[in-house]
């Protein structure tokens, strides 16, 4: 077993392409290589919570529950490569939370949730939180399966077959998904500029 | 909306995008996630490297016995779940305003910083009385030991009393020579129950313990477990934590009075293989 000093930082740059999808957990040691994953995927699984709907803290929370489904199932995982399974269960898990939050219907504001953002506010984070608050209320309005492609594609940099392996679809379905979806975007977007330059103007 | 973006428009989403690619979880979720272990690594490794004539609290089989985390795990799943689907106040969360407060350096620290944190919202917790079962889908299914996410005051399963009737009396005296025991929650009078997060540090601490050849600071930990236990359905587990550890210290009757206990008191549960594989490690005549 390796000590922690010598374990990957989550920090470490994750390279964008073929390996994006590469198992890092190729260790003996069960615990080792399940705690390499959790540093690995840790982010990428948070970050794919958030952007397909969940406040930082419901991120949270779903964070560790797609790693206790996986912890349980680790066995089965470690002779596979871990994102499609688990983005499978992250999926899932932010369908149920989405439920609940719908039910509840309280739920917190990207203001509310800024200071769960985890991060210091110097202004340039201010405006990285603005930023977000509008990328989230767009891909808000956009359907879900549409939403989940355009993250993948253009905050996760997957490409088309990257992302038809984890939504197991087919390629063609991907791409065609992806530009209604960029499509959509645009004009949320435009749509949200041009309402913005009208009061401006007015 | 022409059909083509303009290229500020690119350049505006693009912006979007990149904001959003640039958020990250804070620590206190990575905090969290150390905590999970895997279902193959609860047969621990420092069972082998000790050298205990003990009898090892090992499945006889490996895919026959289900191994202790991976109960655990899927005990902790519906936990979680009940989280997601509990109320507002309910979850487990460490906001960075109050984990600033009290964040130190070292690990131990942290965690402790982060289990005082817990333990307040333990309070929280202890009114939420409704607590809607999550669907796990084929997960969930799969396991067969956790049938239902427990009630949140009630154990998950019938488990044995035994931590506190068999061992306590030799165990407690061994508490007080246990430093990291000393947690807010050992110093308060009458223990809340501990909150999921704080209940899995406390095992996964004695665990460590156990592990590393310190049985005695291993059943201290246990016995503060038994003490302040949260009914997130670990108790199991920490039967079985603890019939290893009287095993490890050589207490070879405790263990299998409690092992016998707890497999007569959970005969349907996937960790009762693991006592009947200790009863039969440990009195071989018997079937």
């Amino acid at each position: 077993m390796r000590s922690p000093s010598e374990l990957p930082s989550l920090e470490e740059p994750r390279r964008q392409g073929e390996d994006v999808l590469s198992d890092p957990a190729d260790q003996n040691d069960p615990r080792t290589s399940f705690s390499d994953l959790v540093r690995a995927e840790l982010e990428w699984v948070w970050r794919v919570l958030r952007r397909i709907g969940l406040s930082p803290a419901d991120a949270d929370d779903a964070t560790q529950q797609v790693f206790l489904v996986v912890a349980r199932r680790y066995d089965e995982l470690r002779v596979q490569r871990p994102r499609p399974f688990l983005y499978g269960v992250a999926t899932r898990v932010a369908a149920n939370a989405q439920r609940t939050l719908r039910r509840r219907r309280e739920e917190p504001s990207e203001a509310a949730a800024g200071a769960a953002a985890h991060e210091p506010p110097p202004d340039e984070l201010l405006e990285q939180r603005r930023a977000r608050a509008l990328l989230d209320e767009l891909l808000g309005q956009l359907p879900p399966e549409l939403r989940r492609v355009l993250v993948l594609a253009e905050i996760e940099q997957l490409t088309a077959q990257q992302i038809a392996e984890l939504e197991a679809l087919p390629t063609g379905t991907v791409r065609s998904r992806l530009r209604r979806a960029r499509a959509a975007f645009h004009a949320l977007l435009a749509q949200r500029q041009s309402d913005f330059s009208q009061r401006r103007g007015t | 909306m022409s059909d083509e973006p303009t290229p500020e428009l690119r350049a505006l989403a693009a912006t979007l995008f990149a904001a959003g690619r640039a958020e990250r979880p804070g620590p206190a979720l990575g905090r969290r996630l150390s905590l999970i272990e895997p279902s193959s690594a609860a047969l621990p490794a420092p069972a082998r490297q000790r050298q205990s004539a003990a009898p090892r609290l090992r499945a006889s089989r490996a895919h026959s016995a289900l191994p202790l985390w991976l109960a655990a795990a899927a005990l902790l799943a519906g936990g979680a779940g009940l989280w997601l689907s509990g109320d507002r106040e309910a979850p487990i969360r460490i906001s960075p305003e109050r984990e600033s407060r009290g964040v130190s350096t070292t690990p131990r620290k942290q965690a402790e910083a982060a289990e005082q944190v817990l333990k307040r919202e333990a309070a929280a917790e202890a009114t939420t009385a409704e607590r809607p079962a999550l669907d796990d889908g084929p997960e969930r299914r799969a396991s067969p030991s956790p049938p239902r996410p427990p009630p949140r005051r009630a154990l998950a399963e019938p488990v044995v009393d035994a931590p506190r009737s068999a061992a306590p009396p030799a165990a407690a005296p061994q508490r007080a020579e246990t430093p990291t025991t000393t947690t807010p929650a050992a110093a308060s009078p009458r223990a809340q129950p501990l909150t999921l997060s704080a209940e899995l540090d406390l095992l996964k601490r004695a665990r460590a313990a156990l592990r590393s050849g310190a049985g005695e600071q291993a059943l201290g930990l246990l016995d503060q477990h038994s003490h302040e236990r949260g009914g997130n359905g670990l108790d199991a587990e920490a039967t079985l934590l603890r019939i290893e550890a009287l095993s490890a210290l050589g207490r070879q009757d405790e263990a299998s009075q409690l092992a016998t206990r707890f497999v007569a008191a959970n005969p349907n549960n996937a960790l009762g293989d693991r006592a009947r594989s200790f009863i039969r490690r440990a009195q071989p005549g018997t079937p």
